[in-house]
C-alpha cells in the first residue's frame, strides 16, 4: 500500500462518521469528517479514497475541484437518482454506489470497501 | 353545547384561534387572559366574555380604546355568530358552531310536497327571469324610482351580508334569509340547496318571522321548485284560485290564502339552488276583503331574483373558500408528514449505527466498539425526546403554568447540560447569570425548552468556526421591567433574506439537523409570557437571539 486509505464522510451529522470510524481505523483506514465541502470547516486537501456524502446536507452530488474528480462516492441520500445503477468503476466516470435512507451499516461498510479494493 | 371560538382575523395575531370553553374568559394584552392579544393597542385587562345559558355576553372592562362589535362602540352586548369584535388594532370573528341536530330540525320544518293535481303552474300568477334584474334600477315613474331606491338599499344590506366573514354557509344563507324575512314581510322562508354531483334539492336553512305562531311545517311545492330550477325563472304563486293545495286537507277557510315566492339561485357557474319565501292571509281578512289582493307583488319577485343571486354568489364563494382551506389543510399535513418522517429517518439512521457497534462490540468481546455503539444510541434517544417534548409544546394540549422560579436556575441548567455537546462540538460555552433578578414567575419547563432550543442552535452554529463560541446570559432592566435571555453565537450568521421565516414552524435552515420544530416552540413559549424573540445577525458575523418579556410578579390563577 503507497499511502493510507482514507474516507472523507460529509455529513451534517456525527453519527456516521463516528460508527466508519469505529469500524474502518482498527482496519488500516482512516475516517474524517467535514460539515461540507465548501463550509468552513472544509475541505481539507489531499483527496481521499472514497467519499461519503449525504445529500440531504446539500440536495445533490456536489462538483469537486480537480484531482477530487474521481473519487469514487458513496452517496446517501433519500430519493434514488434515475442513474442509480452504479458504472463499473473502471470506465472513465466517477465510482459511485448509492444507498437510500434508512440503510444497515453492513450496507455501507461494503459499499465503502468494494470501492477501496479495486485500486 | 355550542362550540364557540373567537378567531382573529386582523392584528399581531392573526391566524390564532382561541376555543371559549370557560363561564368567563378575558380578553386582553395581559397573561392571565385565556384570549390573549399581543397588540400594543389593547388594555392588559380589555374585555370580558361571560357565558350564560348559551349566550355571550361582551363586556368592555373600561379599556383605554373602547371594545367595538361590528364597528359599533359598546359596553356590554351579546355576540351573534359572524359578530367582528375589534379591541385595539386586532378584529377577532366569533363563530359559534350550531347544534348539531339543526340541520334535522330544518327537514323537521320544511315538507317538499308533491301535491296532486294537473298543472302546478295553474297557481304562478307572476314570472321573472334572472335577467330581468337590472330591471330594478331601470324603472322610470316616480313611485318606480321610491321602490328603486327602497330595493337598492336591501340589496346593499344583503350584498355587506354575503361578503361578510362566516362559519358556515348555514349561517351565512340564515342571515341573508332572516334579512330576507324583514325587508318582505314574509312569513317563513326557506334556502333549498342542489346538490351539485346527484341535482337533488334539499331545504338547507329555514326562518320564520319574528312572533310568528309556530305551527305546521312550511310547505314548500316540489313542483314549483323544480319548475323554477328548469326555467331559471322567478315566479309568485298563490292558491287564491285554484283548489290544488301544496298541503292537502286545508281550505282558504281553514288556511287562509296562501301566496310564496320561490326564485332560482343562480351563480357564476352553476344553479346552486332556490331561495322559497311564503305568506299566509288569514281566513278573517281573506273573506273580508272582497277581491282577495296578493301581497306579494312583482316588484318583490324582482327583488327576490336579485337577493337570491347574491345568496347564490355567497355560496360559490364560501364553497370557493372552503375547497381552498380543504387543500392548505392537506398540503400542510402532507408537508409536515414529509418533514417528521424525514427528522424521524435520520434519528433511526443514528439508532442503527450505534446498533451495528453494539452488535460487533458483543460479537467481538470488544467493549469499546460497545460503549461507543452506546454512547450514539443514547444522543439519538435523546433527540427523539426533544422531538416529542417539542412537538407536544407546539400542541395546544399544554397550558403554560406561570410560577415563582428562579430564571438563573433554569438558564444555567440549559448550559450545564449542553456543556458536553459543546464539548464535543469544540465550541466553547459561556454562561452569564444577572446578579439583578427580581422574584418573578415564569413557566420554567417552558423556558428551558426555549433556551435550551436556542443555544443548541447556537452550538450547531458555532460548530467548526475558529474560535467557536457561544454565550448565554440573563438580564433584567428595572426601568423597562425587562428580563431576558440573550444568547449569542460567532457562527456564520442568518442571511437577511432568511430572518423573516426563521419561526415558521418546519422551516429549518440546519438541514439534516434541523427539525424546523425548535424555534416556532421557543418563540410560542415566550409570547406565552406576553414577549417575543428578537433577533439580530449579520451573515458572517454571528447571530445574537434576545428572549425577552415583561416582569410577571404574581402567578396567574389556577
Amino acid at each position: 500500500m503507497s499511502r493510507q486509505e482514507c474516507v472523507l464522510v460529509v455529513d451534517e451529522v456525527s453519527d456516521t462518521a463516528e460508527v466508519l470510524q469505529a469500524v474502518l481505523e482498527p482496519r488500516g483506514v482512516a475516517v474524517s469528517r467535514v460539515r461540507r465541502l465548501d463550509g468552513p470547516s472544509g475541505p481539507v486537501n489531499r483527496p481521499p479514497s472514497v467519499m461519503v456524502l449525504d445529500a440531504d446536507a446539500f440536495g445533490a452530488a456536489p462538483t469537486c475541484g480537480e484531482g477530487w474528480r474521481n473519487v469514487p462516492q458513496v452517496i446517501i441520500g433519500t430519493v434514488r437518482s434515475p442513474d442509480s445503477e452504479p458504472p463499473d468503476g473502471k470506465g472513465s466516470r466517477t465510482a459511485r454506489r448509492y444507498l437510500q435512507k434508512p440503510f444497515q451499516f453492513a450496507e455501507l461498510v461494503q459499499a465503502i470497501e468494494s470501492l477501496i479494493a479495486p485500486k | 353545547m355550542s362550540q364557540a371560538t373567537l378567531l382573529v382575523i386582523q392584528g399581531v395575531d392573526q391566524g390564532t384561534r382561541f376555543e371559549i370553553d370557560a363561564d368567563e374568559v378575558g380578553l386582553g394584552r395581559g397573561v392571565h387572559n385565556a384570549v390573549r392579544i399581543h397588540d400594543t393597542e389593547v388594555s392588559r385587562a380589555h374585555a370580558k366574555l361571560v357565558r350564560a345559558n348559551g349566550r355571550y355576553q361582551l363586556n368592555d372592562l373600561h379599556s383605554s380604546n373602547g371594545t367595538f362589535i361590528n364597528g359599533t362602540q359598546i359596553n356590554s352586548r351579546d355576540l351573534a355568530a359572524g359578530d367582528e369584535v375589534q379591541i385595539g388594532r386586532t378584529v377577532l370573528l366569533f363563530t359559534m358552531q350550531p347544534a348539531r341536530n339543526e340541520r334535522a330540525v330544518v327537514t323537521d320544518k320544511v315538507a317538499l310536497v308533491a301535491e296532486p293535481g294537473p298543472d302546478p303552474s295553474a297557481n304562478i300568477v307572476g314570472q321573472t327571469s334572472p335577467h330581468d334584474g337590472p330591471a330594478l334600477a331601470t324603472l322610470v315613474s316616480d313611485a318606480g324610482r321610491a321602490q328603486t331606491v327602497a330595493n337598492l338599499q336591501v340589496l346593499y344590506r344583503i350584498a355587506e351580508e354575503a361578503v361578510r366573514p362566516s362559519n358556515s354557509i348555514d349561517q351565512l344563507l340564515g342571515r341573508i334569509l332572516e334579512l330576507t324575512i324583514e325587508v318582505t314581510g314574509a312569513d317563513r322562508g326557506c334556502v333549498l340547496l342542489r346538490d351539485s354531483q346527484t341535482g337533488e334539492v334539499s331545504p338547507q336553512v329555514f326562518r320564520h318571522r319574528p312572533g310568528l305562531k309556530e305551527t305546521d311545517r312550511m310547505g314548500v311545492s316540489r313542483s314549483i321548485v323544480d319548475y323554477v330550477l328548469k326555467t331559471r325563472q322567478g315566479v309568485r304563486t298563490s292558491d287564491a284560485r285554484s283548489d290544488a293545495r301544496f298541503i292537502p286537507g286545508q281550505s282558504i277557510l281553514q288556511g287562509g290564502i296562501r301566496e310564496a315566492i320561490c326564485v332560482p339561485m343562480q351563480g357564476r357557474y352553476d344553479l346552486q339552488g332556490a331561495v322559497y319565501i311564503d305568506i299566509t292571509t288569514p281566513p278573517e281578512r281573506a273573506l273580508l276583503e272582497n277581491k282577495p289582493q296578493g301581497r306579494f307583488h312583482e316588484e318583490l319577485l324582482r327583488l327576490m331574483v336579485a337577493i337570491a343571486r347574491q345568496s347564490a354568489l355567497a355560496v360559490e364563494d364560501n364553497r370557493y373558500q372552503l375547497a381552498l382551506v380543504k387543500a392548505e389543510r392537506l398540503a400542510a399535513v402532507g408537508q409536515t408528514i414529509a418533514i417528521l418522517s424525514h427528522h424521524i429517518k435520520n434519528i433511526l439512521q443514528g439508532v442503527r449505527g450505534g446498533s451495528y457497534l453494539i452488535d460487533m462490540g458483543l460479537k467481538d468481546h470488544n467493549e469499546d466498539l460497545v460503549r461507543k455503539g452506546w454512547g450514539i444510541v443514547d444522543k439519538n434517544q435523546d433527540k427523539i425526546y426533544q422531538l416529542v417534548m417539542d412537538m407536544l409544546t407546539f400542541s395546544k394540549e399544554r397550558q403554560p403554568v406561570l410560577k415563582p422560579a428562579d430564571l438563573n436556575e433554569t438558564a444555567g441548567d440549559v448550559c450545564e447540560l449542553l456543556m458536553a455537546r459543546a464539548a464535543e462540538l469544540k465550541v466553547q460555552l459561556a454562561w452569564a447569570p444577572a446578579s439583578n433578578l427580581p422574584p418573578m414567575c415564569i413557566d420554567a419547563e417552558g423556558i428551558h425548552r426555549a433556551v435550551l432550543n436556542i443555544v443548541g442552535n447556537a452550538l450547531d452554529a458555532a460548530e467548526g468556526r475558529e474560535g467557536a463560541a457561544v454565550h448565554v446570559a440573563t438580564n433584567y432592566v428595572s426601568e423597562t421591567s425587562l428580563v431576558s435571555v440573550t444568547v449569542t453565537d460567532n457562527g456564520p450568521g442568518i442571511p437577511s433574506e432568511l430572518l423573516p421565516q426563521i419561526f415558521n414552524i418546519f422551516e429549518s435552515t440546519k438541514g439534516a439537523r434541523g427539525t424546523g420544530i425548535g424555534l416556532a416552540v421557543s418563540q410560542k413559549i415566550i409570547r406565552e409570557h406576553g414577549g417575543d424573540i428578537l433577533v439580530e445577525s449579520r451573515t458572517g458575523e454571528g447571530a445574537k437571539f434576545t428572549l425577552e418579556w415583561p416582569l410577571i410578579e404574581e402567578a396567574a390563577e389556577s
